[in-house]
């Protein structure tokens, strides 16, 4: 099964020995890859275990530092996405890419307009609006599509919006498409058109790479299977050579060393949240936090977690449900409300929703402080001036605390790595000093040792009597650290899974 | 040798020395200022001349005041595109209520700087309340702050104010008009309450990253609203300090300003995209563009053409700069024109 290393023959695209390093990682270490035609061909692995950065390289986004790929045979190098596409490889993502105002005919010949023929129409550019048409039904009828080509894009669903994205990938006579979670937001009659669709590709010979965290839709479409884990093969080899179990300990590693669960004195409830709804994101989800707990909540993304936090955190509308802060009813419409009432939460999106790039650290890190009543006070003189003194001496303080590196709190946040800037945004949190805290992936894309420095952290935050949401979809981070998890799925806590209990294939059983 | 300071000296030389620090960071463009000088006094005698100088700050002083309340929309990630007509419109207020209506000034110099702070109010309620792009919104205002200046002056400019509000425009210090005074009183507030206060930090913020900002727990729309009516009130003393330098109320005044006030917040370094600037580089852009403009009135050349000029140094400002962070050479125009 271990076909590590092994070239298929008649590959229509193979990678050897790809390596991607970013700064502080390996994304990819010596990765081979094969894609056969008439092949779907499932690329599987944790969040962060390298797919994506695999797929930004097969379709020309990213250079490998080494290794090379090849297509037909043939080795290429990719400069851009362009030299991808014009090497017949087409990627559909989960953002699509069609101009939501135009019509579905010109959205599919974008970049190759047809022009009418005669030397005035070719100097003017005029569109021949017959040909556009007609290949555009040519297109769609190929995908099954019942469309019509004059249609707004804007009227379409995200499943139909697909088929366009694929219509697209037909019209340009691609060789090989990859397809990014592209059932992520689809309902289920939408999904087995999509999955009939891929089967008719798959016949036409084309290649295809089929991306998700869905095993059971894997196990109903793919041939054949690769495991990534930290940026290596796991495993590769036919479909028909793994099952379920066998693929989730490929995912998520070897059984991972037990280590005992931290035992903090654990005290009375702090946030309790019963049937809290913003439908179809979030469904009845019903649990309690007490103080000095730490508590994962994980679960596939896209499963509503993160709309979850913002429902308590006043930052998304809540249909229906109670949120109670230590005993007392809130329902916080906006974050400053939120934040306000004691109740803090540090973004996953550290990059667009988190750090303030361009204000100092010092600055980053008062930020939400200033909201804060009693707290302000120590930041500003009169509600509004800075106390600049007291305010670089708290930052330094944290700085020291978090062992932030550069340790000049004048600095621009945008600077630090990603790591340090998680633990600005802990300190912005810390310095605000609230009664509860919702952590959303406070981990992501940070190296090894500040994410055991920031759970370090975490722990210490918790035997002060602190309670912890953590959010995260690095389930393997999670054992031996939370007290408890809870399991979302499709909008609904599915599981709570208390203490030793806390396994990653039970997680995993659960998320799946 | 030791010399006894009491702590009221410390204090105002810290603020001098932090005042000197921020105009050393946007050393770019007084760099650029000093060489304009240099050259110009090389071309005409009487450029480096107290006359002409005071001249030119003189001139320079309506512009400079809306371009500091420009500057801090254009930090908060908005626009404010009414900020020219606002001049014309609370010039005429104050015009009507001391010479129409027979007001002491006082009360004409609040109603002017009131109407220009409601007109602000208005821009940032309507972009937030409507979510409307303040472009759109301050467009609108534009047209409606330059037909109220019209109406209340019945479309011809309204003579006469008595002589103490005269000094407001025409006075001098010494040397120095009163209206560059008010102009430099403006700068050092307005970068007092940028870099020092909630305020401040929180246009920064919300102009940086919108999502962020609420996610921070700020106000994003209340910070909003506050710039707008900041800016707003620039637009007032402006007006005042306009009508009376040229002692009339005209719904016109100002109209021609707001392309400058542009010019100079680019100049300066602000970006247009919000969350980065100060006020303290709009001053140098100010400077600069009236420099140039009187420059070319010293070398006599045709009036039309400093509208030109002014248009020239906003897209030669930000090549330079672009030249300077290593972000525009031939690979990257190649680049630009493939795509």
């Amino acid at each position: 099964m271990h076909a590590t290393g092994q070239q298929r023959p008649h590959a229509i695209l193979s990678a050897r020995g790809i390596v991607k390093r970013f700064p502080g990682v390996v994304a990819l270490n010596r990765v081979e890859f094969d894609l056969l035609c008439g092949e779907v061909h499932a690329l599987l692995g944790e969040n962060g275990a390298g797919k994506s950065t695999l797929v930004n390289i097969l379709t020309g986004v990213f250079a490998p530092d080494e290794g090379e790929l090849s297509v037909g045979g043939a080795p290429v190098e990719f400069d851009s996405p362009r030299d991808a596409r014009a090497a017949g490889i087409h990627a559909i993502h989960q953002e699509l890419s069609f101009v939501p105002q135009l019509d579905i005919a010109t959205n599919l010949a974008l970049g190759n307009l047809p022009v009418r023929s005669g030397v005035f129409s070719q100097m003017f550019g005029i569109i021949d609006h017959k040909e556009l048409h007609s290949r555009a039904r040519r297109a769609l009828a190929r995908t099954g599509s019942r469309l019509e080509s004059s249609t707004a894009a804007t009227k379409l669903s995200v499943a139909q919006a697909q088929m366009l994205e694929i219509a697209r990938a037909l019209d340009g006579d691609f060789r090989v498409i990859l397809f990014d979670e592209p059932t992520s937001s689809l309902g289920p009659a939408e999904r087995n058109e999509l999955f009939a669709q891929i089967r008719r590709l798959r016949a036409d010979g084309i290649g295809i790479v089929y991306i998700s965290h869905r095993l059971e839709e894997v196990f109903e479409l793919a041939d054949y299977v690769t495991v990534l884990r930290d940026g290596s093969v796991a495993a590769s080899g036919p479909a028909s050579m793994f099952d379920n179990n066998r693929v989730v300990e490929l995912i998520t590693g070897k059984a991972v060393t037990q280590t005992k669960p931290p035992r903090r004195p654990i005290g009375e409830v702090s946030l309790e949240v019963s049937n809290l709804s913003s439908p179809p994101q979030v469904v009845e989800v019903t649990f309690a936090l007490r103080r000095g707990e730490i508590v994962g909540l994980t679960g596939l993304v896209g499963a509503g977690r993160t709309e979850l936090a913002e429902c308590l955190y006043g930052a998304r509308s809540v249909s229906h449900g109670t949120i109670r802060l230590d005993g007392k009813i809130i329902s916080p419409s906006s974050p400053a409300e939120a934040m306000k009432l004691g109740l803090g939460y540090a973004t996953e999106d550290r990059k667009s929703s988190g750090i303030f790039h361009r204000l100092s650290i010092e600055l980053n890190m008062a930020i939400s402080a200033f909201g804060r009543p009693n707290i302000a006070s120590r930041f500003l003189r009169f509600g509004s001036l800075l106390r600049s003194s007291e305010l670089r001496r708290i930052a330094q303080e944290h700085v020291r605390n978090l062992g932030i590196r550069p340790p000049q709190v004048r600095t621009a946040a945008g600077t630090l790595s990603g790591g340090n800037q998680q633990k600005v945004m802990l300190a912005r949190l810390l310095a605000a000093q609230l009664r509860v805290l919702v952590l959303d992936e406070p981990t992501r894309g940070v190296d090894v040792g500040a994410k055991d420095q920031i759970w370090a952290l975490l722990q210490r935050l918790a035997e002060e009597g602190l309670p912890l949401l953590v959010i995260s979809s690095d389930v393997p981070e999670l054992l031996g650290r939370v007290d408890r998890a809870l399991v979302m799925r499709r909008g609904r806590i599915v599981a709570e899974i208390v203490g030793d209990a806390i396994t990653e294939a039970g997680i995993m059983h659960h998320a799946l | 040798m030791r010399f006894e300071t009491t702590q009221g000296q410390v204090r105002s030389r810290e603020v001098i020395g932090r005042f000197v620090g921020a105009l050393l960071r946007f050393s770019s463009v007084y760099v650029g200022l000093v060489v304009i000088c240099i050259l110009l006094s090389f071309v005409s005698p009487f450029f480096l001349t107290v006359t002409n100088l005071m001249n030119i700050v003189l001139q320079a002083a309506p512009v400079s005041i809306i371009a500091a309340g420009l500057t801090v929309v254009l930090i908060n990630g908005e626009i404010d595109l009414s900020l020219g007509s606002l001049i014309g419109m609370t010039g005429s207020v104050a015009a009507i209520l001391i010479i129409k209506e027979g007001y002491p000034i006082i009360i004409g110099i609040i109603a002017g700087l009131l109407s220009g702070i409601i007109a602000g109010l208005l821009n940032g309620v309507v972009t937030v309340i409507f979510r409307i792009p303040s472009f759109i919104v301050t467009l609108a205002m534009l047209g409606i702050a330059q037909g109220t200046g019209f109406l209340l002056t019945n479309g011809r400019p309204v003579h006469g104010f008595p002589p103490l509000y005269s000094v407001i425009g025409q006075g001098s210090i010494g040397p120095v008009p009163v209206p560059a005074i008010i102009a430099l009183g403006i700068y050092i507030s307005i970068h007092f309450i940028l870099t020092r206060t909630r305020f401040g930090i929180e246009v920064y913020a919300a102009g940086g990253g919108r999502r962020a900002a609420e996610m921070a727990g700020i106000r994003v729309n209340r910070v909003i609203i506050a710039a707008f009516a900041l800016s707003g009130a620039c637009g007032g003393i402006a007006g005042i300090v306009l009508s009376s330098r040229l002692d009339a109320g005209d719904g016109n005044f100002g109209a021609s300003n707001l392309l400058d006030a542009v010019a100079a917040t680019v100049v300066g370094g602000t970006s247009l995209m919000g969350g980065a600037g100060s006020v303290m580089g709009t001053l140098g852009g100010v400077l600069i563009i009236s420099v140039i403009r009187n420059g070319l009135v010293l070398l006599d050349v045709q009036a039309f053409w400093q509208q030109v000029a002014v248009g020239v140094i906003i897209v030669l400002a930000v090549v330079i700069n672009e030249i300077a962070r290593g972000e525009l050479n031939l690979a990257s125009i190649r680049r630009s024109l493939n795509r």
